[in-house]
């Protein structure tokens, strides 16, 4: 467990870096300059330099804004800590109270927005729990059946592909950032954040690239038979190169409209879903 | 995948921003950037300021015995016309373009002309630099340019009847 | 005059019209008062759009208000200009709208500006805002330009409900006011409010301030993005007003420029569309090839953007081999850039899923509401200034006008990425058929009392100017930018989309604000509400 805090805590300081480096490669497809790597972290040393802005909802939005980034927080370190069990059987509970969390965090998220009388707050609030729904229970599904054991190839892969497309929806880039879409909504769930305030909610941004890339890098470990401090390692060394690999994804891709989306994901994940449950069936 | 195109093409590009303003602007030879007057050339006509479109140049006289050409760079719209037509040849098209400053006063530029009074009736006519051009580009007897318009007529009318003859009229 | 439209001058006599005169491109036909009505339905019937309507103080001269229709009958090249007079002491006209819907803005303007009202349709202030005084009409003589009528504070502001776009938004660079009203996310209705930016050039141009030769910078300012479309428009309707000889160089010049700055226009949008649909890579490499074209504008005119080079009489600066060497290359290695990042940028899934069938026009919509450019084009209307009515240089090349039928956002963006390759063919042949010669002619007269309609395409679709010659300066100078026609289409458009597609769909007429509001001096500061106070929506 103490290692897992140790890398968990030197992940997620170096997780604003990654996204840095987002920038700085989204920027090099762009043919731009771009900001510097260390940008994000710039950016949020700011915003918590500013003075508190409560919004109109009152001071309990930002309660719920600040426990939104502390749920995230926990599940980040949960996270590490089932990729040091190296998916096994042992990481059941954490796996589960990981599932939890998240769930929780964006339905934190939902709430903030949708109890704001700005409309693209709640306009991005509906949006946000559509991609949830949509894309969070099979995260669940997947995960679950890779840590209790999906030994079978076939099983395997599918749990590791569903897993792979739920991690990028929750990372929030494009073609699913719809719920902040800056020419639609203005920032959407985010609109009415300033501040520090608006710095808790970058961390929790940057925390779900980092949970979205450390669960993509699960998925393609499952098949190593690695477990503790190398597991460990495998996973904080594919995290960044996995960052990069979503970042040229997002950078491809235009946004999605949420009905098309939403139909998107259900068709793929559910096939996906459904192939998975027959072939675990049937063991292969 | 054509999508993935993008970054071929990007790769090929390279980076085309620039860290302006440590590197330096892109301008082309024909770029129009603020004017400047050159104030031992101009006469204080106001050609320039009749043709500017949007009175970025005026003329001013505070004390009566001057006027001011002044030219404020933040009304100009960087046209050229005043250059076009200045008979003195007095302005010039540069290719300053920062020019943002934090005060007005800056933007401002102006030349001053001393006005020289008309030896018969005394009223405030020309520029005396306006007034050494036109000595200078035509053979006009000096009596008759340091006079004003009006006072030369009547001279001038005077002068030819004389020569002509009193009793032709 | 062809013989369909002497048959149709001579079906608007039977009407009552009298012809004043025949020119090469416009009748001008008298129509009295009550029979404005029936002949603008004649001429709508027939084919013709409502180009644009504008009311002219003429008490000075004839003693009456006039009122001028400008009918365009695009399939004759020619255009129908009628002309209404009304009497000073009952200043009111039928309205045309039952007739023809497009003229709705435009007879608002007049009853707004001039004071002439309307009968047989329902009226609401359109131009000026909410604290102008009633009964101050600044387009009449006696209103100085630089006047200032008190402000009136008014009780009732307009209940705000639906979901704001604008007046600032990140979807729209101009002060602008969409009030969407949504179900859920499907919209059912829009209130466009706009008129923010006035700055009064109309007024201003006929004022003692400005004179023929200064307006040009100043028509250049109406838009900042199609400028020279503007200058252009209003040296081309005086020097026509005139009958002056422009030297060809000069025409061959003035459509070079005109297509650069439509090839900056279009690739412009372009990049916008892509941001709006999430796709910035597609968004900053369209504006990095645009890059070269603003280059270009630099190098052949002075300046990136408002080029100020148009004088009456022709250009104030001429083409040499470097210049044409560099437009030659620069349009090639558009071309080629251009070529590839739109077959990368074409085969993103999102982009097609969500430009199909969102924002549709249909052509019969679009007919009716007189819409222009590649709005019309993408919605079927075979419209194209250029080939409808040639002016400067455009006779004498050969180019392809795409046309759609779908009418959806998908057909209005591909009109334009066509019309990048189309514009960079029609600078390539005009270079190699260059003229000598002169580029401007100085020994002109301008009579005061004469008339013009010019039109010129603009990247947004057809701009008008109408002149009527003064005393150094127009008496009066009509400006009708494409967006003016365009925006009341945004409505059919709109209803029915989903609100994540509305900022494409609005940006998809490739709006241009200023150049629509140009008309009324107005105290944006005063004028200004509380359009952020937000009630739930849907
Ligand atoms: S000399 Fe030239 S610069 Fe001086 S006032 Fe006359 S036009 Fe202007
Ligand atoms: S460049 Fe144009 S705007 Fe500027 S001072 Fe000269 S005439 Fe006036």
């Amino acid at each position: 467990m103490l290692h897992s805090l140790a890398v968990a805590a030197i992940q997620l300081v170096l997780a604003p870096v990654y996204d840095g480096l987002e920038r700085k490669v989204r920027a090099a497809i762009h043919t731009r300059i771009g900001p510097p790597v260390l940008q994000t972290w710039y950016d949020i040393v700011k915003l918590f330099s500013k003075e508190v802005v409560v919004p109109v909802g009152g001071s309990w939005y930002a309660l719920v804004a600040v426990l939104e980034m502390l749920t995230l927080v926990t599940a980040s370190v949960l996270l590490v800590h089932v990729s040091s069990a190296g998916l096994n059987r042992a990481a059941l509970f954490e796996a589960s109270v990981f599932i939890v969390l998240t769930g929780i965090a964006t339905t934190l998220a939902v709430v903030r927005a949708v109890s704001q009388s700005n409309v693209f707050s709640v306009l991005g609030g509906f949006r946000e729990f559509s991609l949830m729904i949509s894309a969070e229970p099979f995260l669940a599904t997947s995960l679950l059946l890779l840590i209790s054991g999906a030994e079978a190839p076939a099983s395997k892969a599918i749990a590791a592909l569903v897993l792979v497309i739920a991690a990028y929806v929750i990372s929030g880039r494009v073609p699913y950032d719809i719920a902040e879409a800056e020419p639609e909504l203005a920032s959407g769930v985010n609109i009415e954040l300033a501040g520090p305030l608006l710095g808790v909610a970058t961390l929790s941004v940057v925390l779900k690239k980092f949970i979205s890339a450390t669960l993509t890098a699960l998925a393609l470990t499952s098949w190593s038979s690695l477990v503790g401090i190398a597991s460990l390692a495998a996973a904080a060394l594919l995290t960044p190169i996995i960052w990069i690999a979503h970042t040229v994804v997002g950078t491809l891709l235009g946004r999605s409209r949420v009905d098309l989306a939403v139909r998107f994901l259900y068709t793929t994940l559910f096939i996906l879903s459904s192939m998975l449950l027959v072939s675990y069936g049937l063991g292969v | 995948m054509s999508i993935a195109r993008i970054l071929e093409i990007a790769f090929r590009t390279g980076r085309v921003t620039r860290k302006y303003p440590h590197e330096p602007p892109l301008l082309t030879p024909e770029f129009r950037g603020a004017v400047r007057v050159d104030p031992s050339k101009c006469w204080g006509c106001g050609a320039c300021v009749k043709i500017c479109p949007p009175n970025a140049l005026s003329l001013r006289s505070d004390s009566g015995r001057e006027v001011v050409l002044e030219y404020f760079v933040g009304r100009c719209i960087f046209c050229g016309m005043c250059a076009e037509v200045c008979p003195a040849r007095a302005i010039e098209v540069t290719k300053e373009f920062e020019l943002s400053s934090t005060s007005l006063e800056s933007l401002k530029y102006g030349v001053a002309h001393r006005l020289v009074r008309c030896s018969s009736c005394g009223s405030l006519v020309w520029t005396e630099a306006e007034l050494r051009a036109v000595i200078r580009s035509s053979p006009v007897a000096e009596e008759y340019v340091v006079l004003c318009p009006r006072c030369r007529k009547t001279r001038f009318a005077r002068a030819a009847s004389i020569r002509v003859g009193a009793g032709s009229e | 005059m062809s013989k369909g439209v002497e048959a149709l001058v001579e079906m608007v006599g039977k009407l009552g019209g009298a012809v004043e005169d025949v020119r090469k491109s416009e009748i001008y036909i008298r129509v009295p008062r009550e029979a404005v009505r029936a002949v603008a339905k004649l001429l709508y019937d027939s084919g013709a759009y409502l180009k644009t309507c504008a009311g002219v103080d003429e008490r000075g001269t004839s003693g009456f208000y006039s009122i001028y229709y400008i009918f365009g009958l695009d399939s004759h090249g020619v255009d129908a200009v009628l002309k209404v007079l009304v009497p000073e002491h009952d200043p009111l006209i039928p309205s045309i709208l039952p007739e023809v819907p497009a003229a709705d803005w435009c007879e608002l303007e007049i009853r707004d500006l001039l004071g002439i009202e309307l009968s047989g349709r329902l009226t609401k202030r359109l131009v000026l805002p909410e604290d102008w005084p009633d009964g101050v009409y600044p387009l009449r003589k006696e209103f100085r330009y630089d006047e200032k009528p008190p402000r009136v504070v008014r009780e009732e502001l307009p209940e705000e409900v639906g979901i704001p776009v604008g007046p600032y938004h990140p979807a729209l660079h101009e002060p602008e006011y969409f009030e969407l009203y949504v179900e859920g996310e499907k919209v059912v209705d829009v209130v466009y409010r706009g008129f923010h930016v006035h700055r009064g050039i109309e007024k201003l141009a006929e004022s003692p301030r400005f004179t023929y030769k200064q307006i040009p910078f100043l028509a250049e300012r109406i838009c900042g993005i199609c400028g020279f479309v503007h200058s252009t428009c209003y040296v081309m309707a005086v020097e026509k007003a005139a009958g002056i000889g422009v030297p060809e160089r000069a025409e061959f010049i003035r459509s070079i420029v005109l297509e650069v700055e439509r090839l900056h226009s279009h690739l412009l949008w372009l990049g916008v569309a892509a941001h709006l649909l999430g796709y910035d890579a597609g968004f900053m490499h369209t504006w990095r090839i645009r890059e070269r074209v603003m280059v270009l504008a630099e190098y052949l005119t002075g300046s990136r953007k408002t080029y100020g080079i148009n004088v009456v009489g022709g250009v104030r600066k001429d083409l040499n081999v470097d210049k044409i060497d560099k437009t030659m290359k620069t349009v090639a290695q558009v071309r080629e850039e251009f070529k590839k990042l739109a077959d990368a940028a074409l085969s993103v899934p999102q982009i097609k899923a969500r430009a199909v069938g969102t924002g549709v026009l249909t052509k019969s919509e679009a007919r009716a509401l007189s819409v222009v450019g590649p709005v019309a084009r993408a919605s079927g209307l075979y419209r194209d200034i250029r080939k409808d009515y040639p002016y400067l240089a455009y006779r004498k090349v050969s180019f392809r006008v795409p046309l759609y039928t779908e009418g959806d956002n998908l057909a209005r963006l591909l009109v334009r990425v066509e019309e990048v390759f189309e514009s960079i063919e029609i600078i390539k042949q005009l270079i190699d058929m260059l003229p000598g010669g002169g580029i401007v002619s100085e020994e002109y007269e301008i009579p005061p009392g004469r008339r013009a309609v010019a039109a010129v395409e603009a990247p947004r679709g057809e701009d008008v100017h109408f002149v009527i010659t003064g005393l150094g300066r127009p008496y009066r100078w009509r400006v009708r930018a494409p967006t003016y026609q365009n925006i009341p289409a945004l409505r059919a458009m709109l209803r029915g989309t989903s609100l994540a597609d509305a900022p494409l769909t609005i940006a998809s007429i490739d709006p241009c604000f200023s150049c629509t509001d140009r008309v009324l001096v107005v105290d944006v500061r005063s004028s200004r509400r509380s359009f952020i106070k937000l009630v739930r929506g849907g």
